[in-house]
This record gives C-alpha cells, structure tokens and sequence, in this order.
C-alpha cells in the first residue's frame, strides 16, 4: 500500500508551468497570490498576448490596479469570479494559480459556470491539498504528508495518490485495520 | 428451470451465506488456464445453456432475497452508495426499461412488466411488490428510479456516460464492490477510476478496453470476468467500510481458511443503453468459499497454481498479501504436482 | 459484427426534388432502440454486388415502431443515392445494421447550438425531440437552397419558433460563423453536419475563437468517394480482391466475405483500421495520425493506388 502513497497515477493531477499557447478571446487569471516569484513568470507569459489580461487574487487591496482585483478572503473571491463567468463567452480561458485547495475550489466555480477541463489550466504553489476521509466522508486541508488522523472521525489514514476531481481531494484510507486510531482493536 | 430462492441469510455478523450444490455447479470458475496475468478478456455476451449464469442478461440466483435484503441494509446506513447526477436521469431510466423487460421475459415466473404507452405496471412476486408508474416520472415510483429497479436486481450497476472519447462514471448503486468506492470515483473517466491498477496500464489493457466499450452498439452486450478473494462472504467490501473489515484479512488461520476465506468473481456484463447512449456496467458478484470450491478438485488444483504463481503487485493490489501462503498451502492438497512431489 | 436487422419499407415520400424519405418497420419483433444522432447502415443490393451507405435515423427516438432516414441524390453517386430513389418502393425488404452513435449530444451542454446544412438537418431531426423533452436551451441554424435541399423547413418552422434560423442561399442569405460563435455563453456545445466545407468552416472559426475541441462536434456522412480501381492482397490467405472503382476497399472485402468491424463508414470512427504490409495507399480517413498511416489504413474511404498491389494483415 506504501508505494500507492508516493507514486503517481492517471487520476493524479498533472500541474503546468507555463501556459498553454492557445487562441482565447478573453483571459483571467485567478492567483491565491501575487507576491511569489513563481507568479511573476506567469503573469508575464500571459501579459504577452494581445487580449487584455484580467486578474483576480487574494491579497492586501491596496496592491489592486488596472485589471487587477485583491480579496481578503477566498468567498468573496470566489463570488466576484463566479459573476464575470456568467457573463463570459466560450473563448474565455480560466488560469488558476496557488497551493491544490485553493486550485480546485476554484476549479469547481468554474466547472459549475460551464467550462470544461481544457479550458482551465492550472498552476500549484505551495504544498495545501484536500484529503477526503472515504470513512466518514468529511474533507480537511493536510500538507504534504503520507498519512494523518482524520479530523473528524479520528481513524489514521494513508493518502493515497487517487485524486477525484469533482471532490478536488486526494483518497484517504484507514492505513491499519487492525489499529484504526492509532490503538488496537479491543 | 425455475430459480428457487433460500430463505434469508446473512453478508455480515454472523455470515450465515452457503452455496447449493446447483450454485456450486454454475460458479463462474474465472481461470482458463494455470497461471493470471491482465488482459482484455472480453467477449460478445452471447447467451450459454440454459441455467448457467450467462443464460441471461440479468442472472438470478438462489441468494436474490438475502443480496436485495444487503443492499437494504447498506443503503440505510449510507444511502448515497445510490448516486445519480442530474444528466444521467435519461440512463437511469433506460436501465429501469431493461431491467424490467429482460427480467420479465426472462423470468416470468417472478416478474412481470405491463406497458400502455408511458402507463406501466410492474410485479415483483419474490419481493411482493406491484408498482403502477408513468415511465419518465419519477414522481410516480416510490424513489428515484435506478435506486428503484436496483434494489431489485442482483449485483452492482455502474452508468457511465460517453462522451470525448472516454466513459465517465457519472451514476451507479454500488453496495457491493471491491475494494472501491462509487463516492469517490464518481465523475471520473475509465483510464481515472482504473489508475489505483497496477501493471496493466502498461500493459496498455485499459486504452484497448476503452476502445472496445466505447463501440459497442445496440443490442450487442458484451462481459468478462474479473476475481479477487474475501475473507468472510461479506458483499460491502467498499472502501467506505474497509476499516470495518479489514482487519478480518489477519484472522486467516491453517484452521479457518477453509471456510473462511472465498473467491470472489465479477460477471461483468456491459449493454448499450439505447435511449440516452450511456453504457451499463453490470458487476454481478458471486462468492464461494474454498471449501465449497474444493467440492470441484480441478477447480482447487488451479487456482493452487494461480494464486502460487500471482505477481505480488497484482497480490498487494488485490489485498491477498496477508493470507495467500495460508490459502496456498491449504489448496496444495488438491494439487497432483505437489501432492506427488 | 452485429448482425442485420431485416425491414420492410412502410412509406416512402419525395420531399423535395432531391430528398426522399423512407420509413422502416421491423418485419420480426421490434426494431432496436436508438438514441439522438444515430444511424443506420443500409444495405444495398446493386446486381451482384452490395453497397452500404450510412443515414442519420430522423425519429424521435421514443419511438420504437419504425426508423425513418432521408437520402438525397447525389450527383456524383456510386449508385447508392440513386438506388435509394429509383428502385425502393414501399412493401420491398431490405437489411440494415444496427443502429450506432457517433455523434450524440454532449451530457455537458448548457447550450446546443445546432448548424445544418442541407441534407445535414437528418441527425437533428433526432436531436429536436430529445432537447424539447428535456427542455433544453438550443438553437438550430439551417443553410440551405430554398426548393431543392431545404427538407422539413415548414415542420421546423412550426414547432421551433424562434429557435429556427434559416439561411436560404437563393435568396442570398448565409450563415455568419463568426458572429455567432464569437457570442455563446460559457457551456456552449457546437453540432455541425453538411458539406464538408460547412463542417471545415465551423471548425476553424470556432478553434480561432479559442473554442477547445471537446465543444466542437461535427459528422460528415459523404458516401465513399469513387476512385481507380485496385486489387487487394490478403497477406494471411493468399487471397487477391479486385476493387472496382464505384466500391470501397471496405465494401469489396465485405463482399469478398471478409467481415472487418465498421461503424461510420465515413473515415471518422476508427473502428474498421486494417493493418497493411506493402504496397502504397492513398489515406482519405480523418482518424490516423501520420505515423499510424505508415502501417494502418482505414478501408470505408481509403484506397490502395491503381498499378500498385496493396498487402493487408488479413
């Protein structure tokens, strides 16, 4: 089962480093910052193409500029990237940036106003991802470990590299049967 | 032959679950040959003699009160192992029509199906129920419909909706499978739910299956089988509960193995379904324990072979590590090679 | 490969003065099922010979008495087109292969919108009822030359409404591509059937105006174009088949009773890709990749080259 934890499969995601080179008539980059090198490059290939570039991050408000919006918080984020969707065309394409938790709640704003798989790419920073406890169905944020105490349930899991997009969560699953919490069995 | 069913017995606590003789007879024995390795083992769902379990589309057994009874009991502790998305209402639908006609025409005797246009009628004998619906309103069944007809058909169903060249597990009643989880696979792709298997994607087994699933037509079902080994005849053997059971994997002993631990196959049977192009996975499950097995000695000396020979990935993968010595050992006995040696 | 299904022709009616339609009824049980932009293959008898021909099913497919297709004449006809129209009458008996899907609408779709042109109306005339049933927001735009291919235009007038929009190229009136795909809302799924330079069209604009692929969907059901006759070697019995320049290399080996699995007859499914040995070819399917064609060809549309013996792993 340990090797499960390290490699990787098909359902594990597979994250960019530079944008795809692909026609768009509109393009909005999501980044849960602005403040990391890493985004700089970003930014930068995209600034390059010629439809203007509009960008939605979490940050301190006063970094906010031309076409460029800060959020203290991810809800309103979300929100505000929720009503440019509605009113965009299919040519827009969605950039996301940021650690695994923040990518893929995005992610399913974006699945849910219509856009599909290729149209979003996606870029990780940073090691925060979800786990779903398969036990007692509950999601947490973990980091990069290899197992960990479900935080509702409480049974010791082993993360698996099984990745469920619509959940946007890694499998975890209880690592010994026969020592569910970290005891033995009475 | 008409199928006579056993009085209630048990997938849990107390494992009360036995074959007959005749189911003993028409066990879908998996293995061709001495030794296992992945392949596409698919084949046209022609239907064999008559009371083997490729008879029918839909194969009932001598256990459909006691499995109906299971899923019952799953549903109630976690009824989303039934989940439907919104777009596949259409499929769920056309599963029920299926189910419905082939079992009435197949086994008339306990199932019977009336149609006046949308205004049906359905009668269910072993399972006492007469069910008068509009097809296309679920507001006429007492629950959404591929819950409805599922938990009156044996096994597990998946649908998967084709679409991009690929085949997405958007819907199912999975209360029995192995070792997965409908909750957490639903949404993915074929290559997605099959990435946790090893070594037969580089066998390239999957993207020829996909190949093959995603043509078939109308009317032109195909099936193949697939094993693993239980310990206890225990149907839920889901992810969700595998904290639950197993632990039961490190009770095998030389004294109980017999008994205790059962080869678990996999009939699975994929139709067209010709109203919304979504594909059914039916994963018919049966079980037999070793001992009941043995009762077929040319069964026992191959699978000896089979499991004595099985890469350990495809051992780790299937959760045998643990009690394949166990099992090996005791399945020896019915080996000549051994046995003489 | 499945096998036939047997119907009778239950009516046959001149649409326009190039579109004729038949209905078909099972003449034993009851005719397979089907779901929105299927087809059928049908089968034609021409002398000692047999052409088949793939038709998008027009009905709704809630109706499981009878299949209906519309075949228009076509100018440059091997013979199947014109069999269709001169020599099908009702209460005759023809073979059919089962009905297969490859071009279905998408369960992803928060909007479908629907080009047709000409004879390509057929596979939405099985979309209509399935997207009206389930309410589904759609709009369908139909090119056409008012008179001779506009088919069914009143009936989609009557119940579509303003969801109909129709370009009469007589009168001067086109499809603009640009405007219309340049404005869909995110969700959009693109259908197109007609000529093939509809179908080109639409797909490079809508790839110009960053429409990913997966949004794009389109089917062409031009019968195989003729070409030079050949003769094929089959490497596993030794056996040589003359193609004739009106038949596929497909419909030769059938004839020949080697069955390959088809499906769309069109160059599009894949499913009928046939290893060769030697031998030049000339590929006209829009399946392989450059690299497959070096070993595979697809025999519905592709074809080995006059004077050169073409080797199959047959």
């Amino acid at each position: 089962m340990s090797t499960q934890a390290v490699h990787p499969l098909f359902s594990t995601p597979v994250y960019q480093r530079l944008p795809h080179e692909l026609p768009a008539t509109r393009r909005l980059l999501v980044s849960q910052s602005l403040e990391q090198a890493a985004v700089d490059a970003l930014l930068a290939a995209l600034q390059a193409h010629a439809e203007p570039l509009q960008v939605l991050a979490l940050g301190d408000s006063c970094g906010a500029g031309e076409g460029r919006e800060l959020f203290a918080a991810q809800a309103p984020l979300e929100q505000r990237l929720r009503a440019l969707l509605r009113a965009a065309p299919v040519g827009t394409r969605l950039y996301l940036c940021g650690d695994e938790s923040f990518i893929w709640q995005c992610c399913e704003v974006a699945r849910q106003a219509g856009l599909q798989g290729e149209e979003v790419e996606l870029f990780r920073l940073g090691a925060r991802r979800r786990l779903y406890c398969v036990h007692c169905f509950s999601l947490q944020d973990i980091a990069a470990d290899a197992e960990v105490a479900c935080a509702c349930c409480g049974v010791r899991l082993l993360v698996r590299a099984h990745f469920s997009q619509r959940l946007g969560a890694y499998m975890g699953v209880c690592v010994d049967p026969n020592n569910l919490r970290g005891e033995a069995r009475p | 032959m008409p199928v006579t069913f056993k009085p209630l017995e048990s997938y849990r606590d107390d494992f009360s679950y036995r074959n007959s003789a005749q189911a003993i007879r028409r066990f879908p024995f998996p293995f061709p040959e001495d030794s296992y390795m992945y392949s596409v083992n698919i084949e046209p769902a022609t239907p064999r003699e008559p009371g083997s379990i490729f008879a029918h589309w839909f194969d009932i057994d001598e256990h459909y009160l006691s499995e109906m009874a299971e899923r019952g009991i799953v549903l109630e502790k976690d009824p989303e192992r039934c989940l439907v998305m919104p777009h596949m209402a259409p499929a769920a639908w056309d599963t029920l029509e299926m189910l419905m006609e082939h079992l009435a025409a197949d086994y008339p005797e306990h199932f019977e199906l009336q149609r006046d246009g949308d205004q049906w009628r359905w009668v269910n004998r072993p399972l006492g129920i007469e069910q008068r619906f509009t097809f296309g309103d679920p507001a006429s069944l007492p629950c959404e419909p591929l819950e409805y007809i599922t938990r009156q058909a044996q096994g597990d169903f998946a649908l998967l909706d084709q679409r991009d060249g690929n085949l997405f597990m958007d819907a199912g009643m999975v209360t029995c499978p192995a070792d997965w989880s409908i909750k957490f696979d639903a949404g993915m792709s074929f290559t997605q739910w099959h990435a946790p298997v090893p070594m037969a994607h580089q066998l390239g087994v999957f993207e020829r299956a996909l190949k093959y699933l995603l043509n078939i037509q109308v009317d032109h079902p195909v099936r193949r089988l697939n094993w693993t080994m239980t310990v206890n005849p225990r149907m839920d053997t889901s992810s969700e509960t595998f904290h639950e059971w197993g632990h039961e994997r490190s009770q095998v002993t030389a004294a109980n193995v017999a008994r205790m631990v059962h080869l678990r196959v996999e009939l699975q049977f994929m139709p067209r379904l010709p109203r919304s192009n979504a594909l059914l996975f039916g994963i018919r499950t049966y079980l037999i324990s070793l001992e009941e097995l043995a009762s077929n000695p040319a069964w026992a000396c191959r699978l000896h072979r089979v499991l004595r020979d099985l890469p350990d990935a495809i051992t780790d993968y299937k959760g045998l590590t643990l009690y394949r010595q166990t099992v090996v050992d005791w399945l020896s006995q019915y080996d000549p090679e051994v046995v003489a040696a | 490969m499945s096998a036939a299904i047997e119907v009778r022709v239950a009516a046959v009616r001149q649409l326009t003065p190039v579109v004729r339609e038949f209905t078909f009824e099972a003449v034993q049980g009851q005719l397979p099922g089907f779901s929105s932009g299927s087809h059928v293959v049908v089968h034609m008898p021409l002398g000692e010979r047999s052409l088949r021909n793939a038709y998008s099913l027009l009905g709704d497919p809630a109706d499981r008495q009878r299949y209906r297709i519309a075949v228009r004449l076509q100018d440059e006809s091997r013979g199947g087109s014109r069999f269709m129209h001169e020599q099908v009458k009702v209460g005759d008996r023809l073979q059919l292969s089962p009905p297969a899907n490859l071009f279905a609408p998408s369960s992803q779709a928060r909007h479908h919108l629907l080009f047709a042109g000409g004879i390509g109306i057929t596979p939405f005339l099985s979309y209509l009822p399935e997207l009206q049933g389930r309410a589904a927001s759609f709009s369908l735009h139909y090119a056409f030359r008012g008179g001779l291919t506009d088919a069914y235009l009143d009936n989609l007038q009557a119940s579509l409404g303003a969801r109909l929009h129709s370009y009469d190229a007589e009168a001067g009136s086109f499809l603009d591509l640009a405007a219309l795909l340049g404005d869909q809302p995110l969700g959009t799924h693109v259908y197109v059937c007609g000529p093939q330079s509809l179908i080109a069209a639409v797909r490079e604009q809508a790839a110009q105006l960053g429409w990913p692929a997966s949004r794009v969907h389109w089917e062409v059901f031009a019968a195989p174009e003729p070409g030079q006759p050949f003769v094929v070697q089959l490497a596993r019995s030794g056996r040589a088949i003359e193609v004739g320049g009106d038949f596929s290399l497909l419909e030769a080996l059938e004839q020949a009773g080697v069955e390959v699995p088809s499906l769309c007859r069109g160059g599009v499914c894949g499913q009928c890709a046939t290893a060769y040995l030697d031998g030049a070819v000339e590929h006209r399917d829009a399946f392989l990749s450059a690299a497959e064609r070096s070993t595979t060809l697809m025999p519905c549309v592709s074809r080995g080259r006059c004077g050169s013996a073409l080797l199959l792993d047959l």
